[in-house]
């Protein structure tokens, strides 16, 4: 068969790889015209196959968080769909062998006629739990990180040197933090969230809400507990630094330790003070704000953010930033909804508008400093270890138990807290910075293997000889609870009473003026602990510790003069934490009345 | 009776999902309404759908936009799949159908910019230039086909389909999918040729 021009053009559509059939090429062999046809058609064709990029990572979860809220929808759906009898869901075929029992049925007696066909599916499982990032610590990509601060996702993956903090089930009382590398995914029983961490440092601040975790082989459950939990090679630890989890039925209670001793590290205890310390999730979308630089960020009311370069999903409105490097530098910023503010390190850009225009904003200042001391992560790694651990505020003012350490028992009480002297140092400055970042390094350490004495030794040593570092403000609040873990009030509160006196960095100011209105509730000093909480209120309105401030001193009110006497700090609860743990006594006082 | 029950009950057996398809179980999931079932199915398939949908349309600047309507089309019609295919050719052929609607908006676009994404790894900037100047026209040809024979085209010649899936995907069958793509390969020509008479000094 002799192929014409039109059976050789015809030929061309097929997947080649430039050769064709026999035929074909012996006529190409003595046409010019169809030779030229041919390589002109290869032509297009490999310019069609050219590479198709990849979808990149970055795009694919902007595609999937774009989405989101329509496949929310479409989800409710099928849920509420499959809760239907199956015999009301099942489309038009189904009548077909419904109407044929239906005839069956009639034509042979009642017991086709039971309705026992109506078999109903599975109960719908309707995944709701889903993580909200809010912060991004750490190297990212401004699209990276807005991406992840606008959307939910259902497992998280947070690469090495990177924290993102989250709220879960759309719950500001229930924050996660994931310290990468780290894969964490949410399952959710109905009400109670499920995370898994297949792998990395997860940070649980549960406030009245109850949320299960399984790491490892570990499967434990928590309600209004601050615990970290870390996996690594399959193995799995778990710190409480407040209140008590519940491990396989066994209580496990603020400072105590699981798992292997060689596995446990101190990352869970560093970062999990700041994730009690650490902002709360917004209300609602409100504004991000970009943070360049290095240094550690924190709200002027105590709120740790995280160090930069951080984004964070914050609510409008103003905020005084204070970055945290050695020395500390304030920054006042107004936030607009649905803008992206930038702050860098010695400059500032007005927000870029997203979704609302922008409004013109106070020009922030320079928020750190170009150099970038070592002391800065002392200043929050001070305040996080078992010495500090404390049990959940107790909603009442009967006498506190005295606090016995269940640490190991060690010769500690042979160590005296350090002498309170005055000290006029009103700026926290790096002072021979390596050595006192060595002794406080080496402190930790020491407590690292319950070796409490040492540590509060070489603490002491360090506010003895470097006074005005910031070390010296985190030993010094590091030796308070060591004095408190050990009973020792009196002693702790002279150790913040020193820290205080001076001009505390920013992230310990907070925790160190609800320590120790802490202290007054411990020593059995309910007046005391009531002038303090309330002082605490006025000066860190937007505290982390606020609920169970708020909590205590609502208590404390209605078991002194009843529901009458807390009447306003009860609704003011209820109002403000209505998912909180003394909202149902709250509310029960309501009704009392 | 009984006969006749019973074959009215054959009658709404659904087909079992072919075996080895490693989605089946995510699709019953995301039956019942379990959020992260669709999550999954999202991220096991859209590396594929996106390759698929990037060949048919070209590299439009809008193609994440029709990967989402391509996902979310998927998800409502989750109901009808009915496991006679992989879901994975199941939702190809909504990939298909989406392309397809959005040729037929698009139709005689013209490819003034095309990402620098496509240039070839390691390509001089010369033959990147060169390279970019053959899409664009390639692209050209294409977007002056009809949609249905665009699409035969590129599944066939681009992609190295058989006639037989082609058909599966765009719902036809395999004599119409070879006419298709026949008259595509003759209008190509007869558009490449009519160029090189019009600027013999570009096409040499």
């Amino acid at each position: 068969m002799s192929y014409t021009c039109r059976d050789v053009i015809d030929a061309l559509a097929r997947p080649t790889d430039g050769s064709l059939d026999r035929d074909a090429d012996d006529h190409l062999a003595g046409c010019a015209a169809c030779r030229q046809r041919a390589t002109d058609a290869d032509r297009v064709t490999a310019a069609l196959r050219a590479r198709i990029p990849e979808l990149d990572d970055l795009s694919r979860e902007r595609v999937l968080v774009e989405m989101s809220p329509a496949v929310d929808e479409i989800a409710r759906t099928f849920a509420k769909e499959s809760r239907r009898p199956s015999w009301a869901t099942g489309g038009r075929r189904i009548w077909i062998p419904l109407a044929a029992v239906a005839a069956v049925a009639a034509t042979f007696g009642v017991w086709l006629g039971r309705n026992e066909t109506r078999a109903v599916a599975p109960q719908a499982r309707i995944e709701q739990s889903l993580l909200r990032p809010y912060v991004v610590s750490g190297g990212s990509s401004e699209e990276a990180a807005t991406t992840l601060l606008a959307g939910r996702f259902a497992t998280l993956d947070v690469p090495r040197g990177q924290l993102v903090r989250a709220s879960v089930d759309n719950d500001r009382d229930l924050r996660i933090g994931v310290v990468g590398p780290a894969r964490l995914a949410v399952d959710a029983a109905p009400g109670v969230p499920a995370l898994t961490l297949a792998s990395g440092t997860l940070l649980i601040d549960s406030r009245g809400r109850s949320v299960s975790v399984r790491a490892g082989q570990l499967a434990l459950h928590a309600e209004n507990a601050l615990f970290g939990v870390q996996v690594t090679d399959q193995t799995a630890v778990v710190f409480v630094d407040r209140g008590e989890i519940v491990l396989d039925g066994h209580g496990v209670g603020a400072g105590e330790w699981v798992g292997p001793v060689a596995a446990r590290s101190q990352t869970i205890v560093i970062e999990l003070r700041a994730q009690g310390n650490a902002i709360a999730p917004p209300d609602d979308h409100g504004g991000v704000l970009e943070i360049a630089g290095d240094a550690r960020i924190v709200t002027e009311a105590g709120e740790t953010i995280g160090s930069a370069p951080v984004w964070a999903r914050m609510p409008a409105g103003n905020v005084t930033l204070v970055a945290v490097a050695g020395t500390e530098h304030r920054t006042p910023i107004e936030i607009h909804e649905g803008t992206v503010s930038h702050i860098a390190a010695g400059e500032a850009r007005p927000p870029e508008a997203t979704s609302a225009p922008a409004a013109p904003v106070p020009q922030p200042a320079p928020i750190a400093p170009a150099a970038k001391p070592p002391t800065t992560r002392a200043v929050s790694k001070a305040i996080a270890h078992p010495a500090t651990a404390m049990p959940a505020l107790p909603m009442t003012t009967k006498p506190a138990p005295k606090i016995v350490s269940r640490e190991p028992a060690r010769a500690i009480a042979a160590v005296e807290p350090p002498k309170v002297e005055a000290t006029q140092s009103h700026t926290v400055t790096s002072v021979d910075t390596t050595t006192a970042s060595q002794l406080y390094a080496q402190a930790e350490t020491a407590l690292g293997t319950s070796d409490r004495g040492r540590a509060a030794v070489l603490w002491t040593e360090l506010v003895a000889r470097f006074p005005g570092s910031s070390q010296a403000a985190s030993a010094l609040y590091d030796l308070a609870g060591l004095a408190r873990a050990r009973g020792d009030y009196a002693a702790a509160q002279a150790a913040l009473a020193r820290l205080m006196s001076g001009a505390p960095p920013a992230a310990l100011r907070e925790p160190s003026a609800y320590l120790s209105c802490r202290l007054h509730v411990d020593a059995g000093e309910p007046t005391a602990a009531v002038a303090c909480f309330r002082t605490f209120r006025e000066r860190f309105a937007s505290s982390p510790h606020d609920a169970e401030v708020l909590g205590w001193l609502a208590g404390h009110a209605e078991e002194s003069g009843g529901c009458t006497a807390a009447q306003a700090l009860a609704d003011e609860y209820a109002r403000r934490y209505p998912k909180g743990p003394f909202a149902a006594r709250a509310r029960a006082c309501r009704v009392a009345r | 009776m009984i006969g006749f029950v019973l074959s009215a009950l054959l009658l709404v057996r659904r087909p079992a999902a072919p075996a080895s398809d490693p989605s089946a179980e995510l699709v019953a999931r995301a039956l019942t309404g379990d959020r992260r079932a669709f999550d999954e199915l999202y991220r096991a398939h859209v590396a594929a759908a996106h390759r698929l949908l990037a060949r048919l349309v070209g590299p439009a600047a809008d193609v994440e936009d029709l990967l989402q309507h391509v996902f979310l089309e998927a998800f409502r019609s989750l109901a009808k799949f009915r496991g006679e295919s992989a879901f994975s050719t199941w939702l190809h052929r909504i990939v298909v159908h989406v392309a397809y609607r959005h040729i037929r908006r698009q139709r005689l676009m013209h490819w003034e910019q095309i990402s620098d994404d496509l240039r070839a790894p390691g390509a001089s900037p010369e033959q990147a230039a060169r390279d970019h100047q053959e899409l664009t026209r390639a692209l050209d040809y294409l977007s002056a086909l009809k949609p249905k024979k665009r699409i035969a085209y590129v599944l066939r010649v681009v992609e190295g389909l058989s006639l037989d899936e082609i058909g599966s995907l765009v719902g036809a069958n395999a004599a119409a999918v070879g006419q298709r793509v026949k008259h595509a390969q003759r209008e190509l020509t007869a558009m490449v040729e009519r160029d090189r008479h019009r600027q013999p000094s570009e096409m040499s």
